[in-house]
């Protein structure tokens, strides 16, 4: 039986437009109580190392079982993001959480933002001191099909994870905002720990005092 | 709901509507301020038949066109600071008020919501996935009462029933007027066309 061969057809070398682009978001949740330097060092390291497109503060509500001391009005932590971040085009705020208000799992809030922009990727950010507790997370096994997680490498906590973790490292500043609080309270300097926004709005609306 | 009764609630703007409305009064000559606050109105009333958060509709629609009335320097030199892409640079205002223009209501409004934001972005060009409120801007901004042209009608028939097929009849308008009168196509255009026209349904 014959075989017979088809003229091998040589495709023109066409440059494609390529429409699949995906958009990588990093994101940073947190209380932001308040946004301090360290929030927005680990945001740009992270946003350089992996090439990310933005990536987008991401408040959470003030949670209802929460003490009220605990967690200042949202209005003051989202303003006091909005002027740390508004020269910084690369820098947003998802308000998501906020906006539905009361207590969001993170698996909830992924999985709406994903449907709204299939075409992003996200990164979500933790520090290394909280990858050990991923297994706790509410429905994590959904939640990591979700997003890809960014873990800010920090001395003395394990690297390791049953977890897919991308590691990144961030020169590491002590800085929390407990202890901003707690300085405030005491009447010491928070200059160079918080954006200079920050340290102004603080001090204008007495927030923290007591 | 009439957006003189809005009052902001939701932390988006770190100031009142009406600050925002003199802000804009200031960076907006007459007729587009009243453009503007219809495009406001209108976003509303579009969001409330759409279960869309209408804070974020009035403000979407209050700022989108904040940056229309800049001078091309002010684009040319964002377009530089911000490495965004050069390519920008061979299209003009119809494409950087909104492609562009983005980043001065973030910088100088101070509102840093990625939705808000994205809805200024893509209310000229579109875009390949737009979230109901984008979509809302897009649409508001085409229909707002004050628009007259052919097929108006059709177009808010549309936003008010099917918003979906709205976008896709707008965006597809959009192209035929540029192609008809050999105008230069922004690339995004085409990408948001073949996003939303093909299997749209449309007649």
């Amino acid at each position: 039986m014959a075989r017979t061969f088809s003229s091998v057809k040589v495709l023109p070398q066409v440059k494609r437009v390529n429409t699949k682009k995906r958009r990588k978001v990093g994101i940073l949740g947190g209380t932001f109580n308040p946004i301090h330097n360290g929030h927005l060092i680990i945001a740009e390291q992270v946003l350089d190392r992996l090439g990310l497109d933005e990536v987008r503060f991401m408040p959470d509500a003030n949670p209802p079982h929460v003490d009220r001391k605990f967690a200042i009005d949202a209005r003051h932590r989202v303003t006091m993001i909005a002027g740390s971040i508004r020269d910084n085009p690369h820098f947003f705020i998802e308000m998501e959480e906020i906006i539905r208000g009361g207590i969001s799992y993170t698996v909830d809030t992924m999985e709406k933002l994903t449907k709204q922009h299939p075409e992003n990727d996200y990164y979500f950010i933790i520090g290394g001191d909280m990858v050990a507790y991923l297994p706790k997370w509410h429905d994590i096994d959904k939640l990591i099909n979700l997003v890809h997680f960014v873990g800010v490498r920090r001395t003395g906590f394990p690297q390791t994870s049953n977890y897919p973790i991308i590691w990144v490292d961030v020169p590491y500043i002590q800085i929390s905002s407990s202890n901003i609080r707690q300085r405030i309270h005491q009447r010491h300097a928070i200059k160079y720990l918080v954006p200079d926004f920050v340290e102004k709005y603080i001090k204008e609306n007495h927030l923290y005092e007591n | 709901m009439k957006t003189d009764e809005l009052v902001y609630k939701e932390h988006i703007v770190p100031y009142s509507r009406e600050e925002l409305i003199n802000k804009l009064n200031v960076a907006l000559r007459d007729k587009r301020f009243h453009h503007v606050l219809r495009v406001e109105q209108t976003a509303v009333d579009i969001a409330e038949e759409n279960g869309v958060d209408i804070e974020k509709a009035s403000i979407a629609g209050l700022v989108h066109d904040y940056a229309k009335q800049r001078p091309a320097e002010d684009f040319i030199q964002a377009i530089k600071d911000y490495n965004l892409d050069k390519e920008l640079l061979d299209y003009g205002n119809a494409v950087w008020h909104g492609f562009v223009g983005w980043i001065f209501v973030k910088k100088e409004l101070g509102i840093n919501d990625i939705e808000i934001l994205n809805a200024v972005k893509y209310h000229t060009v579109g875009y390949q996935y737009m979230t109901k409120l984008e979509q809302i801007v897009y649409m508001a901004d085409y229909i707002e009462p004050a628009r007259d042209f052919e097929g108006v009608d059709e177009a808010r028939r549309l936003t008010h029933t099917d918003l979906t097929k709205a976008v896709a009849f707008q965006t597809k308008r959009t192209l035929d007027y540029l192609v008809k009168n050999n105008k230069s196509v922004f690339p995004q255009t085409i990408l948001t066309y073949n996003s939303w026209v093909p299997g749209s349904g449309l007649e």
